[in-house]
């Protein structure tokens, strides 16, 4: 503004006279420009103290997560994937057992993994293990957790399922309602560490190392519950040492003896014929082979003595035998007779049994049909008596066994016990004992090789600790960016703040030359 | 405050920090160290490994390596048999297979019908490791050195090597045989039979090792050419010797071979009998069985099958059925071939059929007994004897032929290189370790961040009065 006042006194206005006129407003502070560039300008003057100031705030940026990280950690957990790995019986079914295929214990029935974290099998786990911290049964059982593995059949058909339902295709939702929902014979098992009551901030941890240990531990107890409750380990029994007990006449002896052995063979028949087809790491003979050591055993030795003292009645005592074979036969006819009122019964069962009648009508007609089909329990009766059949054979042969004997002693007095008798009897008891402690040392290689004892198999226990930087890396990068950003945010506005004063002082300077 | 004296005090905080998160490492290091380590993997590469088979068929488990016996075995080799016990090392030593880093996933994968693209399926569905670490944690004594706990873990894993080369191959001990036959006093036949039996053991076993392994040779031999020996002695030298015996009765006692055939005759009838009446029940049975048939109902969505399992039960009763026909007829065809045999031995023999066939005779028959004819000189029976002894030598020629086959079998399929150890590895807990540098660093960082942040507020001040006035 230019004001010219040349004289103080009252304004004359000559005719002539022009007036010139320049309106000036005073300063505003509100017009005040920031000039960016010297913004910059002045950032770049306290360049160092920022650029501290910068790597301050990142660091606490970056610090507090990680502390909070720290602080916080999620407990590892270690898993494992096992697979079970054994025959299943077919129930009633005299069918060969099958591999399992989906979780089915060995006796057809439906596994229980429950029995995984059972106070038995986790004990069994515990004991034995040096842990840095000691844990409880419920704390580790409550840190375990079961998935089971569904078929991919099973898979598909959720998957179709949740497809229907969201196509709302009611027809084929219908059809698929109907399909079983399957496991497979596979489950993972995991452990979580850090335990204690799930509000409880007095957790226990064990070292990360311990738990893919005690994971393995807890799988391999429950394979030995699996063992113990399913494999049928049971040795032959020996009733050798009763007949060589004394006090037994010659002839009974070489019977019992022939029982024994019948018996022995039983229970290798029994068993499945991959068991029977083992070949002993020590001998390389089968159960099959041992099967036919005592069909031999009985043709050469024990047959051969026992017709000897049989048809030349060396016996010390021929009335003894003799009364000895009349028991077996009463005894045995006795059961008979009973056995066949039962089979008697129980045809008489069979032949009034009426067997479920199925009605068939089509709605809105009158048109009626009718089947029958057989019942479960009318099956079992024919089930029944077939083994009430078989029971029957026994009976029966032992009863015309002793009757045929029993003729053949008959008229005989007995004959002279000599040394050479006692020996060859001797023999015949020694050669079945030799089989006996074979079919038992066999059996019991078996029962201790894997294929008896690993009921299943788990892979090792995964699960690493997530590393500090693959679990932080976004908080961190949260962090420092934020403390980043706050410190330049505190630079640029010292910097303004400069640029504002700086104007303020121009501001005032020029105001103050005006007046 | 001049420019260096920041730097020396930043630095000198550094350092105070990173040596007080050194020190507090070290100290949770040996607070809470693991123990130190002995490990070994073994590897199995022989054919069926890869399904958890040995080669001789059977399941194997690497976890044996902890049994009882191994570890008594390796402390025995090692003479530490009363220094350490097997219980102590069972709870030291952990064996677990190597299994692929995404196992899991694979187990839990399905192939979806959603994504056409998908035709993988599970690859790992019947995954077995063959690969095994073996891992001796030194939980057990803290005063034995690096070099005794390598050499502890060897003896663990040569003492497996040994009993798994002992255990997953084959093997023929015929002491089991010898045994029978060397303690009785048997007749010529019951030899003759007993030498029969033993091969027929020994054939059944050479032609499994024949379809395990027919590529096996030695000298051009292999199992099936075995199993051909031993099928030929006794169908040539056997079958001759026995014939010869039995068509012209020859035996040691006669009247003892007699009396076990009528023996077994009479068992064989009465079992025949109660067989027959046995089979006669089960027709009565199944006659009686109500079988019918399956009915079907079928709607729009729905098929429903009801059958009441009536074809499975009557499929069940003939099959006894067929079982027992079997067992008559396989009494029947024994009973008739000792018949035979008795009338060869008795003085009955002249009045066989002139076709060979003979009736089975009754029970009351059997009862009354026969008498043999008489018994052979002694030089006929040194005679005979001397030929069964030559059989049995054959015998054996061909079972040591057999076994060195087996021996080669097992060499083939179990050795160094396909049971393969690698030397033990020996990591301790030390200050120059891995474990303890990696923890270090770990510890270190923390403090030191706080450090710098120490550094950082402290020289605040200073810096803002330096740069900013």
């Amino acid at each position: 503004m230019d004001n010219e006042h040349p004289n103080s006194g009252p304004l004359v206005i000559d005719r002539d006279a022009k007036i010139s006129l320049t309106v000036s407003n005073p300063p505003d502070p509100a017009d005040m420009e920031i000039d960016l560039f010297q913004v910059f300008a002045n950032m770049g003057k306290s360049a160092f103290f920022y650029l501290w100031l910068i790597i301050l705030f990142v660091a606490i940026g970056l610090f507090i997560p990680a502390a909070s990280y720290f602080m916080t950690k999620p407990p590892l957990t270690v898993s494992s994937a096992v697979t079970l790995n054994y025959m299943v019986q077919d129930g009633r079914n005299q069918e060969q057992p099958k591999p399992v295929t989906d979780l089915t214990a060995p006796d057809g029935k439906p596994l229980d993994l429950n029995q995984l974290t059972s106070s038995y099998v986790l004990q069994n786990a515990l004991s034995g293990l040096e842990l840095s911290v000691p844990i409880s049964i419920e704390n580790l059982r409550s840190n375990i957790t079961i998935d089971r593995i569904p078929t991919e059949r099973s898979n598909q058909q959720m998957e179709l399922v949740s497809k229907m339902i969201a196509d709302k295709n009611s027809e084929l939702y219908q059809q698929l309602q109907t399909f079983s929902f399957t496991y497979s014979n596979r489950f993972i098992v995991s452990l979580r560490n850090g335990f204690g009551q799930a509000d409880s901030n007095s957790k226990v941890y064990l070292k990360d190392s311990e738990l893919p240990i005690v994971l393995n531990s807890v799988i391999s107890a429950y394979n030995s519950y699996l063992v113990k409750t399913y494999a049928d380990v049971k040795l032959p029994d020996n009733p050798f040492e009763l007949i060589t007990a004394g006090g037994i006449d010659n002839l009974q002896q070489m019977n019992m003896l022939n029982t024994s052995l019948d018996q022995l063979y039983a229970y290798c028949s029994e068993k499945p014929e991959e068991v029977r087809a083992y070949r002993s790491f020590r001998t390389g003979l089968s159960l099959n082979d041992l099967m036919n050591a005592i069909r031999l055993v009985q043709y050469s030795s024990t047959d051969y003595t026992e017709s000897m003292i049989q048809s030349e009645a060396l016996v010390e005592n021929i009335e003894d035998t003799k009364a000895y074979y009349r028991f077996t036969q009463q005894d045995s006819q006795q059961k008979i007779i009973s056995l066949n009122e039962t089979i008697q019964a129980l045809n008489d069962t069979i032949a009034n049994y009426r067997n479920e009648e199925v009605i068939l009508t089509v709605q809105g007609s009158e048109a009626r049909n009718s089947g029958r089909i057989n019942t479960a329990a009318y099956n079992d009766l024919f089930m029944d008596q077939v083994d009430n059949l078989d029971t029957l054979e026994n009976l029966q042969y032992t009863n015309s066994l002793a009757q045929a004997k029993l003729a053949t002693l008959e008229g005989k007095k007995g004959g002279a016990v000599t040394e050479e008798v006692t020996a060859e009897i001797q023999s015949a008891i020694g050669h079945a004992q030799q089989i006996y402690s074979e079919i038992s040392a066999h059996m019991q290689d078996l029962f201790e090789s894997p294929s008896f004892t690993t009921f299943l198999e788990h892979s090792d226990a995964f699960g690493k600790p997530q590393s500090f930087l693959s679990a932080n890396s976004k908080r961190l990068l949260i962090g420092g960016g934020v403390g980043f950003a706050l410190a330049l945010m505190f630079w640029f506005i010292h910097a303004l703040r400069q640029d504002i004063e700086a104007n303020k002082r121009k501001f005032a300077e020029r105001e103050a030359s005006r007046r | 405050m001049t420019k260096h004296t920041y730097i020396r005090t930043v630095i000198i905080t550094l350092i105070l920090c990173g040596v007080i998160g050194t020190g507090i490492a070290a100290y949770l290091f040996f607070q809470n160290h693991e123990p130190a380590t002995a490990t070994a993997n073994i590897e199995f590469t022989f054919d069926g490994a890869s399904d958890s088979l040995a080669p001789n068929g059977m399941r194997f488990n690497p976890e044996e390596i902890r049994s009882e016996a191994n570890l008594q075995n390796a402390l025995a080799s090692a003479g530490l048999e009363g220094k350490y016990t097997p219980e102590q090392l069972y709870a030291s030593l952990t064996v677990s297979g190597v299994y692929p880093e995404d196992f899991l996933d694979q187990v839990k994968h399905f192939r979806s019908l959603l994504d056409f693209q998908s035709s993988s399926g599970n690859t790992l569905s019947n995954y077995h490791p063959s690969l095994f670490r073996v891992v001796l944690n030194n939980t057990f004594d803290p005063a034995i050195s690096s070099a005794s706990q390598s050499a502890l873990l060897e003896a663990i894993m040569t003492a497996y090597s040994a009993s798994f080369a002992g255990k997953a191959g084959f093997t023929l001990d015929t002491a089991f045989y010898d045994e029978l036959f060397a303690g009785t006093n048997l007749d010529f036949i019951q030899q003759l039979e007993f030498i029969d039996r033993e091969i027929e053991d020994l054939v059944l076993y050479a032609q499994e090792m024949a379809e395990l392994s027919p590529d096996l040779k030695i000298d051009g031999h292999g199992f099936d050419d075995i199993a051909l020996r031993f099928q030929n002695l006794s169908g040539s030298l056997v079958a001759q010797l026995k014939s010869n015996l039995q068509v012209n009765a020859l035996a040691k006692k006669p009247q003892r071979l007699l009396n076990q055939y009528e023996f077994t005759l009479q068992h064989l009838l009465v079992q025949l009998e109660v067989q027959k009446q046995h089979l006669e029940n089960l027709d009565k049975l199944i006659a009686s069985f109500e079988r019918n048939g399956t009915i079907y109902l079928t709607t729009d969505t729905s098929n429903t099958v009801l059958n009441g399992n009536s074809s499975y039960t009557y499929d069940m009763l003939v099959k006894f059925r067929n079982e027992q026909a079997e067992k008559i007829s396989d009494t029947s065809s024994q009973a008739a071939v000792y018949q035979k045999w008795i009338n060869d031995l008795s003085r009955n023999k002249q009045d066989e059929n002139s076709d060979g066939v003979t009736d089975l005779p009754s029970l009351d028959d059997v009862a009354e007994g026969t008498e043999a004819v008489e018994g052979i000189s002694d030089s006929q029976i040194a005679a005979f004897q001397l030929q069964v002894d030559a059989i049995h030598d054959t015998l054996n020629q061909i079972v040591a032929d057999f076994k060195a086959l087996l021996t080669a079998f097992n060499e083939q399929n179990i050795n160094p290189g396909t049971v393969a150890v690698s030397a033990v590895k020996y990591k301790a807990p030390s200050l120059v370790s891995a474990s303890f540098v990696m923890k270090a660093i770990k510890t270190s960082i923390p403090v030191c961040a706080l450090g710098i942040i120490f550094c950082l507020i402290i020289l605040l001040p200073k810096m803002k009065q330096r740069f900013l006035h």
